[in-house]
């Protein structure tokens, strides 16, 4: 099928449910960003029973905690956003899309009909996936593209 | 066939392009991918970069830095020295060398923390060029040079923004 076809019937499911990263609300700022830096990622969901309440991202840490200088042990909770955008594990890709470019994310939690956190989609995922439909346009490029041969060798 | 990046008419069926070398023997998607592949070979990335950062010269201290940053919404600084980009700084680069240490830190200049010779593309380069480099290299943010003058910056939302445009119809 092709990738039109796609975005409107393949759902996120279809990306892969890497376990996410969560922290309970009490936590502290110094935990959450413990977290980021130990994974390497550009967000924690903020969880209770399971359910996302809100999302501490490398931008909060940047506005809410370094900017304005607030200790690293108040709670995840004072300096979290919510409440956090979900996406449901059913909506499809294109759905997804449509929230990223809407709601300016780079993350979005995803959960099931419960309403439980099963894992975060990136926005860098998201475009993965849409050059796996046409990898040999991004992959194939030559190192200078710029760079054009005017004439053929011993021309 | 033509060639999909410059144009050049190729005997149908070549491997490559004689002209400017691009691969052209996977180009085999519907005609509506094709499309989306022509565009992001034949756009450039003018078309898509913005302004979304501050330039910093290399003696701003990382605290004068990330307040004009944030002052004016930014989500990335490109250090210069003499016009030259001599660096990035993201908000990554603040999650894993700034936080825990911000008293000690915020008063060092940025060149001291940036990323040092980030990757540049030109304005007129494709799209595909700096999805390559995003999805090879891992950078999210790609500053863009006119004449070798800093002109906007291009990053991995831009480009999805891109491509919804594209896809607008069947968004919803």
């Amino acid at each position: 099928m092709s990738l039109r076809e796609n975005l409107v019937s393949e759902t996120i499911a279809c990306l892969g449910t890497k376990a996410p990263i969560d922290i309970d609300p009490r936590a502290s700022v110094a935990e959450a960003i413990s977290l980021l830096q130990d994974h390497n990622i550009g967000c924690v969901v903020v969880t209770e029973n399971q359910r996302p309440i809100g999302i501490f991202t490398e931008r909060d840490v940047l506005r809410r905690v370094l900017a304005k200088q607030v200790s690293p042990q108040i709670p995840v909770a004072d300096v979290m956003t919510s409440p956090a955008t979900v996406v449901a594990c059913d909506a499809t890709i294109g759905d997804v899309i449509r929230t990223f470019v809407d709601g300016g994310f780079r993350h979005i939690p995803v959960v099931d009909t419960a309403g439980i956190l099963i894992t975060v989609i990136s926005v860098k995922r998201i475009v993965e996936y849409v050059v796996e439909h046409f990898p040999a346009a991004v992959f194939n490029l030559p190192p200078e593209p710029g760079r054009l041969q005017v004439n053929r060798e011993g021309a | 066939m033509q060639c999909p990046f410059c144009n050049c008419d190729n005997i149908d069926g070549v491997d490559a392009c004689i002209r400017c070398k691009v691969d052209l023997s996977d180009f085999t998607g519907s005609e509506a991918e094709s499309d989306i592949e022509r565009a992001l070979l034949k756009n450039h990335l003018e078309s898509i970069s913005t302004k979304d950062y501050i330039e910093a010269p290399m003696d701003w201290t990382v605290g004068d830095t990330i307040r004009r940053w944030n002052e004016g919404g930014h989500h990335c600084a490109v250090v210069v020295d003499n016009g030259v980009v001599v660096g990035i700084f993201t908000e990554r680069d603040a999650l894993r060398k700034l936080a825990g240490q911000w008293d000690k830190l915020c008063h060092d200049d940025i060149g001291q923390h940036m990323t040092s010779n980030p990757v540049t593309l030109s304005c007129d380069d494709p799209i595909a060029l700096a999805l390559n480099h995003m999805m090879v290299g891992g950078y999210r943010h790609i500053p863009v040079m006119r004449n070798e003058k800093l002109c906007g910056i291009v990053s991995v939302r831009d480009i999805l923004s891109y491509l919804a445009l594209r896809f607008d119809d069947v968004l919803t």
